[in-house]
């Protein structure tokens, strides 16, 4: 990261936002925005979780948790207690930091496989509340009728509107985690990623700032799953289990570690990919297996930087 | 009481096992600030496993570590680092993935306050530190000759100036007493010539130096005072001339030389 570095971010910026506005001119139909959106939404979690592997080198496999308490917080405040979206969803994740931050403390002391199975294991015990506490969370029949977004007294009930709620709010947190990257914190948590030993021999409080870029990431994530909760008015457990945690950290892998923009690519290109499978019918989960072996193979820098590579070898 | 002479480290019967190991055996000595010291002795002797307690990296078993008439025992490494010590690595361990620029302002983490919040807005006083911090880190950066490579990746640098970068990067936090921990390891004749001209002009700095090294000559050239472990236990201490005529210096180090 250079010096001309805050010039090209925003000439970056402002092409995302000109894409942004010019996407919905040129789409042929409104099934195209649910894709959109979802993929907005994963792209949130991912840009918390990149933050978290792909910089503080911290594996997490727990962040679907995080998503699901966002949504169901929320959810369950706007339906069983009326409460205005205005403070539930700002309830939702406070809460999801402050639960994030408990489960931070004593996992972020472990190390590599530890740290995996710890996440993993609190992503599985989230699952089972969901589904058991029936009274409060409709158990695995879900939970319906939650209220859409309301944006002044725009109410944001359709793809259409949601598609610019809520990718202007991808920018925005993209523009953000931009800045931190190239910041006194993003330094130190790039410095934890490469190498710990030496972070901390800088005077830099190595745990401290791993609870922290967890605690941020899974904010990142609660703020995806309550937009998602208002979104589609109804959720199930089903959608915040752990396999939802592999896709994310899927797509920060495929699309490259380390890089901002690498993990939108990865989280368009993995969202987009089961969609365009269904024209393999029954074989899509085949499929997408062996383009996801494919990718790794052939670029185990994942995908951003193999094709920023190959095109440069091309040009040259 | 700072006169010239004045204690800056003391180390106090430190003692550290590794299951039946004895690492350090009852090790006391100290160093006085402003200058060169030197802990040498042959593999196995303990060398690094003192470095690594007295920057809180292992804890000891017992004994104290006193530094500016301050206990450091318990204290983690980035507390001992914000309190003035400061280490550098054995293999060298610059942050191969950041460019030099930000390896030195990543050594000025602890002299700088911007948080979160700032960092990820850029509040404009966040940008008027940033700007503080990088013309200090080109100071270092012209003084070590690495200007011309501050927008390079330190891993893409060569070794000798990764060495010159992590001693850059450790000067970033205005250390009071600077742990080099073999510093030309792997360095070449002229490198290591080099390397020894700049550990000496490092006084400069205002900042007093324990250097761990296997290469005699330099340590001889270097340190004007000379702790020498072996097997754990302290053998001899004194100035370079003392040490290099101590018997059991000879027979335990020099003689197998």
């Amino acid at each position: 990261m250079n010096r001309s570095l805050p010039t090209k971010k925003w000439k970056q910026l402002l092409s995302f936002l000109a894409i942004v506005l010019l996407v919905p001119r040129v789409l042929p139909s409104d099934y195209y925005f649910l894709i959109l959106n979802i993929i907005a939404l994963n792209a949130m979690v991912v840009l918390g979780l990149n933050l978290l592997i792909g910089f503080a080198g911290q594996i997490s496999l727990g962040h679907a948790a995080f998503y699901g308490l966002g949504a169901y917080i929320s959810g369950i405040l706007a339906t069983s207690y009326q409460v205005p979206l205005s403070l539930s969803i700002p309830v939702a994740v406070i809460a999801t930091a402050f639960i994030a931050f408990l489960v931070g403390i004593p996992t972020l002391k472990l190390e590599g496989h530890y740290l995996v199975m710890a996440t993993l294991g609190f992503n599985i015990i989230i699952s089972i509340i969901l589904v058991q506490w029936d009274s409060m969370t409709g158990g695995p029949s879900g939970l319906a009728g939650i209220p859409h977004l309301k944006l002044f007294s725009v109410v944001i009930d359709t793809d259409r509107k949601f598609y610019y709620l809520v990718w202007i709010l991808v920018g925005i947190f993209f523009w953000l985690s931009l800045n931190l990257i190239d910041s006194r914190t993003g330094r130190a948590l790039r410095a934890i990623g490469e190498d710990p030993v030496s972070a901390c021999a800088l005077g830099i409080p190595v745990e401290k700032y791993k609870v922290r870029v967890f605690v941020l990431s899974a904010v990142y994530a609660a703020i995806a799953g309550s937009l998602y909760a208002h979104y589609v008015t109804f959720i199930s457990p089903k959608s915040f289990d752990f396999f939802y945690s592999i896709e994310v950290v899927t797509m920060v892998v495929v699309g490259g570690i380390g890089s901002l923009w690498s993990g939108l690519v990865g989280t368009a290109v993995l969202t987009t990919l089961p969609e365009i499978l269904e024209i393999v019918k029954e074989y899509n989960v085949l499929v997408y297996g062996a383009v996801l072996m494919l990718v790794l193979v052939f670029f185990p820098e994942g995908l951003f930087p193999g094709i920023k590579a190959l095109w440069k070898r091309r040009k040259n | 009481m700072k006169t010239e002479e004045s204690t800056i480290l003391e180390v106090r019967e430190l003692n550290k096992s590794f299951g039946g190991l004895k690492a350090l055996n009852d090790v006391s000595f100290s160093i006085r600030e402003g200058r060169i010291s030197a802990l040498i002795g042959p593999n196995g002797a303990g060398k690094t496993t003192l470095l690594n307690v007295i920057s809180g990296m292992e804890a000891p078993d017992s004994g104290k570590i006193i530094f500016y008439g301050k206990n450091m025992v318990g204290l983690k490494t980035w507390q001992i680092t914000e309190k003035g010590i400061c280490r550098t690595f054995q293999a060298g361990r610059v942050f191969q993935k950041m460019t030099v620029l930000e390896n030195i302002l990543t050594g000025i983490h602890v002299r700088a306050n911007s948080g979160w919040l700032s960092g990820m807005f850029h509040w404009p006083w966040e940008r008027r530190e940033e700007k503080r911090l990088e013309s200090r880190a080109f100071e270092l950066l012209e003084y070590f000759s690495l200007a011309d490579v501050a927008y390079e990746l330190a891993g893409n640098i060569p070794l000798i100036s990764q060495r010159k970068l992590e001693i850059a990067r450790a000067l970033a936090n205005r250390p009071k007493l600077l742990l080099l921990d073999e510093p030309v390891a792997g360095l070449n004749m002229r490198e290591t010539e080099e390397m020894g001209e700049i550990i000496k002009n490092l006084l400069s700095f205002d900042v007093t130096i324990l250097l761990v090294e296997h290469d005699m000559n330099l340590v001889m050239s270097l340190a004007d005072w000379i702790v020498v472990l072996q097997h754990g236990q302290k053998i001899a201490t004194g100035t370079p001339g003392e040490v290099r005529n101590n018997p059991q210096v000879i027979s335990a180090y020099l003689g197998n030389e």
